[in-house]
């Protein structure tokens, strides 16, 4: 199979939009805590030139935030980081768990305005497969947004990783809200093209409540090829 | 005359820094992480502007937002917004903000815009009063 453009139609551009517009949204944020904490520590020690003495741990207090908040930039830069150089290469061997966990760190955001908690449990580690990397992260993207929607406001996914003879098995867990019938989110075009490209097949059961993502060990005529490999970035 | 403002951030961090210095600027301010809080607090009192953050979890800004103004229309809210798109704005300010400012926002920028919330306010304010009293004379038959 040769994967060489983006066979949603258009969704990949999307979904690469709507990930570092959120991302650029976090930044802003720890941006305004660092400016806010910058210009109080401005504040004091204008207030401490006209006689205003200034207490050390006050100052030693409003640095830690900012460092915090440098720390928390630098986390989210790196995922960021991680994620754009997912497009590098169309087909190459990765780690499952690697993956799983890059998706489940963007998603915390998105998490956190609906009111759910994502706990990953990584189970299996350093289970390689050889896939097309960005196709993956949109599929497990929009298996996370539907998860999410399936486990309510308050709500709390479990999200594991099994390894199995012919590929692995990611796990979303707690989807209290599951009906019956399979939901129709998963079901559209784009979604029916990202299953097909890489070999892929979703399970939902309403009881106990959970998706499995089964992703084949190699895409059809793809070999391992240990020079493609993708290390951690 | 002292403005009165009520900071909604789901930051704390930034909430407290802000809050400060804008007391060292001599603001009254309040401040809470929580929407269902802030909706609460304008029921018990009055504020000139409410500076309030786009995005938060337990409720969507726009949904905040109309609720505000819902309640209390006179009030003057102010959105923080991560990116200031024009389609953005001009949504927000369809629901009835004021104004809205991109993150991190300039404090003298902010202080600004508060000052005109507070203005725009009272001449609201006086002009519900002017009201109320043309219905006590028209009862009256003064």
């Amino acid at each position: 199979m040769d994967i060489v453009s983006d066979p949603t139609g258009g969704q990949g551009l999307k979904f690469f939009g709507s990930i570092t517009a959120s991302i650029s949204h976090e930044i802003k944020n720890t941006l305004a805590v660092m400016t806010e904490n910058a210009g109080l520590l401005e504040d004091l020690a204008a207030m401490a030139e006209t006689g205003t003495p200034l207490d050390p741990e006050r100052v030693k207090k409003l640095a830690g935030v900012i460092i915090r908040q440098l720390h928390r930039t630098d986390g989210i830069v790196k995922n960021m980081n991680r994620f754009s150089h997912s497009v590098d290469s169309p087909v190459c061997t990765i780690d499952a768990w690697e993956v799983f966990e890059l998706m489940i760190l963007l998603a915390r955001r998105l998490g956190q305005m609906k009111g759910i908690s994502l706990n990953p449990d990584c189970g299996v580690a350093g289970t390689s497969i050889t896939t097309a990397p960005f196709l993956l992260e949109q599929l497990i993207w929009r298996c996370l947004e539907f998860s999410m929607e399936a486990a309510g406001q308050g709500g709390e996914l479990k999200l594991t990783l099994e390894s199995v003879p012919d590929g692995v098995r990611y796990r979303f867990r707690g989807l209290q809200g599951l009906s019956q019938n399979a939901d129709p989110q998963l079901q559209d075009s784009g979604c029916k093209a990202l299953l097909q490209n890489l070999g892929a097949e979703i399970e939902v059961l309403s009881r106990p409540g959970e998706l499995v993502l089964k992703v084949p060990k190699k895409l059809d005529g793809h070999e391992p090829n240990p020079a493609e490999s993708r290390g951690p970035a | 005359m002292t403005e009165k403002v009520l900071l909604v951030d789901d930051e704390q961090d930034f909430l407290d820094a802000l809050a400060e210095r804008m007391r060292a600027r001599g603001m009254e301010v309040s401040t809470t992480t929580s929407p269902k809080e802030a909706l609460e607090k304008i029921e018990k009192e009055s504020f000139d502007a409410i500076i309030l953050d786009f995005q938060m979890p337990e409720m969507d800004g726009l949904a905040v937002l109309k609720a505000l103004k819902t309640n209390k229309p006179e009030l003057q809210v102010i959105l923080l917004t991560g990116h200031a798109t024009l389609q953005k704005g001009i949504e927000a300010m369809k629901l009835g903000a004021m104004d809205f400012v991109e993150k991190p926002a300039d404090l003298e920028t902010l202080t600004e815009k508060i000052k005109k919330a507070q203005a725009k306010k009272m001449i609201l304010v006086e002009k519900q009063i002017e009201e109320k009293m043309k219905r006590i004379l028209l009862d009256k038959g003064w």
